[in-house]
Formats: C-alpha cells, structure tokens, sequence
C-alpha cells in the first residue's frame, strides 16, 4: 500500500470533505461570489471608479481564501474533532492536499473565472456605452478607455495579490495547525502583528539610513523622500526580493503546513 | 500485538507522566485498563494510537510504529473517546463516506449491531442524544473489525440496558486477532467481560495479569471478623461483614470483585506486585 498518496484513499477522503463540511466549501464560494456582485458595482458614466476590480479582487480572495483555509484545517479546537481527523486511515499528505486543492485549486480557480467574467462584462459594457455617448469629448473618451480596463492577470498587481493569497491562505493553515483553540482570533491577532512589525521595522530601518523619508508612503525596497525622488533596490535586488515574496515565502508557508500536520499531536 | 518498551512521556519536560513503562497486550483478549484520574490512563491509549508521540522508548502495534500514522496502521485502529465527536450527516450517509476507509468494514454486523443497542432508522446523528451518539460510535467501532479497538469511558452516557448490552456486544465482537482495551472509572461495567485487567499508576503499571490469574493468587472474601493479619491487601466494611482482599495462599476459587482488586492494588503496590511477581517465579 502506498502511505503518502493513493488516489482511491484520496478520492474517498475529498468526496468525505465536500459531503460533510458542504455549507464551508460550497456556501464560503456562494457567498464569495455573491459578494463580488454586490461590492463591484457595474460602471457607467455616471459612476465610474478606478481601482474597483482591484480593491473587489483582493477583499474577497484574501477574506474568502483566509476563511476557507481556516475551515480546511481547523479539526483541533475540539479533541474530539481531532481523533477523528488524525485517526482517518488516510496518510498526513492527502489530508495536507485535501485542504490545499480545495482553497488553491478550486476556490481561486472558480473565483477567478467568476471575477473574470464580471470584470469583463463590466467593462465592456462600459466601453460600449463610452462608444454611443456624445456627451464627451474624443479625449475624455479615449482618457476612459485607457483606465477602465480588464483586470489583466499577467499584471504585477495581479501577481502580488495571488502571491498574498497564497501566503494569507498558507499562514492560516499554519496558525490552524499550532493553534487548537481560538484558533482563527489568534491567526487574525497573528497576521496583525506581522504586517505590523514589517512596517515599524521597515520605517525604522528607512528613518535610520536615510534623512528626510516621506513617512507611511515607503515600501519594502522602495523609499520615498519628501522632497523629489526615490531610492529604490536595484534589479538584481529587486528580483531575489520577488523571488523570495512570490515563490519562497507561499511555499514555505505552506510546507510548514503539511510538516507540522505530520507532527500533530493532540 | 501492542508492545510498549520503555515508554517515557510527559506533556512538558518537568513533568514526566511514563517513564521507561513496559507493557504487552495479546491478542484475543479484552484488557480493562485501570487507574485513578490523572493517572494517565487516555494518556496511554493516545500514545498507542499514535495521537501522541512518546518522548523515548518505542511503541509497535501491529508491527506498525503509531507516531507514524500511516494509512495501513490507522486501518487497523479504531478509537472510540471518552467525548464523541459526529458530524452533521444522517446514519446511512456517515456509513457511506467513512466505512469505505476500513476495509473489514461489515455492513450487516453494523446493522445487527446498531440493532441490539435498539437504534433504529436514519436519523441525523448531531439530532441524537449523547448517548445514542456514543452507540452509534460503538456500533461502528465494532464494525469496523479493526485489530485494536480503544475504548475510553466508553459506557459514559450510556443508559442501564444499553450497558448490558454493550457487553454482551463486546462478548460477541471479540476474536482471536483482535485486541479491546477499555479504559474506564466504572469498573462495575467491566464485570464478567474483561479477561485481563491492566492497573496504571504514578506511571508505572502495578499489574498486567489474566483474571484467572488474578482468581489463582488473590482471593475475595466476605468475613464476619476482620481478620487480624498483615496478609490484608484491602478491606471494606459494610452491613454484611468486611469485604477483604488477600492472598490466596489456600487456593479457593473467588469471584474477582475488580473494584477490591484496583483499591487494593493502589494501596499496596508493592505487596502485589510482590505476590504477582513471586508466584511466577514458581
């Protein structure tokens, strides 16, 4: 018998997941969805925002991906609960990839169609009305259609947000593993702390090195003045900082996960 | 089928519960594991099912090392705790996601099963009350026909008719491949089902013995006169006479009163362990 991963074993422990936790997965999706329609309101010349798709984007992928993990992973806030997920004939691997196919596939795969499908019926339908509008000029038109635009997901910003996604859903599933009780308050509490941290140090780091930093404006590798210009981490720099925030920091997040799930003990 | 050598644990480095604990478990038998609160008892069974890992020494089950929790291991235990945890599913849809895990999972035992502790239909098991959930959980444990069954508390939450039953059940389920632990406080619920009873203490084990051999080397006794020996492992006095435990050093044949034999162990280690030990010499 294979002890890391057997399809069968797996396919029974997915199907056991959806069928038992269904208001979590499902209902977390449905809401994830409805929610998007209702906080991306459609543009039109009366109401035309930018940054909306972003703002709608990065909510609900990163409350929805955070609670959906939280409930893939949290069987321990009642020993119970416990036993019987450590004590499932299934190996520590497949319940690890359970959680992860569920938030990391399904979710965001699903979600992402969705937003995508929204985003471009939105802005389409926004670019037709600038088209057979004459109250504009040719200018304000083109200046429009030049902002309102499809969220594209080859774009940094894009990049960036899947890539907190992945650290939000990984951190999670780690603050679930070593947390068994109150676990999602002391994640939030957790998560909270870090961004924190991250900022006073980074402020700090900034004020000690440099003179005259345009303060809360900064950003890690980037330094803003308060008179003209930046000073910023040079290319090479700039891409083992990507390296380390796009792949390293989601993937150690979420292979601590898996090893601590191993190591559980209740 | 459980051998447990040299079993050091503790649930912080100051405070050692195990230390350097021996203990084997045959197939084929039903083990009452005794001891007082806080003497370790679900302590042990976490550590035999793998739930907690031990901080030295080793534990095989099966061959199988528990800490490991592999799949083929997990399939042969099943544990069935003192608090019971079910899910919102109904009966039947319970059976259909979590039976196919164990493969010696029988259908129709489970029915006869959940028969004989007079559950019927397909209710929703978070509908039911603590005590039907625990039979539930009992019914399916045995189905399972697991190697090892754990059981903690396990009449906790049961009614009168349901614990006769649920011995009669484990009288029935038990074969020679398997192993039943029961770990309770209720050792009158163990009467005339246990073959063999483990006493933990201030982490050690007093005693590890069949109850036949506990019947060969104690004796149970109703006296009028309390009897005026050192040989007196344990007494109690009621309106009948003095209930006293001693040595059975006339060889009569006594009904092993489990209640007796735990006080008495607990508050004469050494003596019994002395007994125990001596006779086997011979």
């Amino acid at each position: 018998m294979n002890e890391i991963l057997n399809l069968r074993r797996f396919g029974l422990l997915f199907k056991k997941l959806l069928f038992e936790q269904p208001l979590q997965t499902f209902g977390l999706l449905g809401v994830a969805l409805i929610g998007t329609l209702l906080i991306y309101q459609p543009y039109s010349l009366q109401n035309i925002r930018y940054g909306d798709a972003e703002q709608v984007l990065n909510f609900v992928l990163f409350l929805g991906g955070g609670s959906l993990t939280f409930f893939m992973f949290s069987h321990f806030s009642d020993n119970a609960k416990g036993y019987s997920y450590l004590l499932l004939p299934s190996s520590y691997f497949e319940k690890w990839l359970c959680g992860f196919i569920v938030v990391c596939v399904l979710f965001l795969g699903i979600y992402l169609t969705f937003f995508r499908i929204v985003d471009s019926t939105y802005v389409n339908a926004f670019h037709k009305e600038l088209a057979n509008t004459k109250e504009l000029s040719p200018q304000t038109v083109r200046n429009f259609l030049k902002t309102v635009q499809i969220l594209l997901f080859d774009s940094e910003y894009f990049k960036r947000s899947l890539a907190l996604f992945f650290i939000l859903t990984g951190a999670t599933a780690v603050g679930c593993l070593y947390f068994n009780k109150n676990a999602f308050v002391k994640i939030f509490i957790g998560i909270i702390a870090v961004v924190w941290i991250y900022t006073f140090m980074n402020n700090g780091i900034n004020n000690y090195f440099f003179k005259g930093v345009h303060i809360g404006t900064s950003s890690f590798g980037r330094v803003y003045m308060m008179e003209e210009g930046t000073v910023t981490l040079s290319k090479a720099q700039w891409d083992i900082v990507d390296i380390l925030f796009y792949y390293c920091l989601p993937t150690a997040l979420w292979l601590i996960a898996l090893i601590r799930l191993r190591e559980k003990e209740i | 089928m459980v051998k447990i050598n040299n079993l050091s644990f503790g649930y912080s480095r100051k405070k050692v519960l195990y230390d350097k604990l021996n203990l084997s478990l045959e197939t084929g038998r039903i083990y009452g594991l005794l001891g007082k609160n806080g003497a370790g008892k679900s302590t042990l069974l976490r550590n035999m099912c793998g739930l907690l890992f031990p901080s030295a020494g080793t534990i095989s089950v099966n061959g199988f090392e528990p800490q490991k929790r592999q799949p083929s291991f997990l399939q042969t235990v099943y544990l069935i705790p003192e608090q019971i945890y079910v899910p919102r599913l109904s009966v039947n849809r319970y059976v259909e996601l979590y039976a196919p895990f164990y493969p010696k999972f029988d259908i129709g035992q489970f029915r006869d099963f959940m028969d004989v502790l007079q559950m019927e239909g397909n209710p929703k098991l978070t509908d039911l009350s603590f005590g039907q959930q625990k039979k539930f959980v009992i019914a399916f444990g045995l189905a399972c026909n697991t190697q090892l069954l754990i059981m903690d508390e396990p009449t906790n939450g049961l009614d009168i008719p349901s614990k006769s039953q649920f011995r009669k059940l484990l009288a029935s389920a038990i074969t020679d491949d398997r192993v039943f632990i029961i770990s309770t406080h209720q050792v009158r619920d163990l009467d005339n089902l246990i073959d063999q009873v483990v006493v933990v203490d201030n982490g050690e084990v007093l005693l590890n013995a069949s109850i036949d051999e506990i019947s060969e080397k104690l004796c149970f006794k109703l006296v009028p006169e309390l009897p005026n020996t050192e040989q007196v492992l344990y007494s109690e006095s009621s309106m009948m006479g003095h209930a006293v435990v001693m040595p059975n050093t006339e060889g009569v044949d006594t009904k092993v009163h489990l209640e007796y034999l735990f006080n008495a162990i607990t508050a004469q280690p050494a003596k019994t362990k002395a007994i125990f030990n001596n006779v086997k010499h011979h």
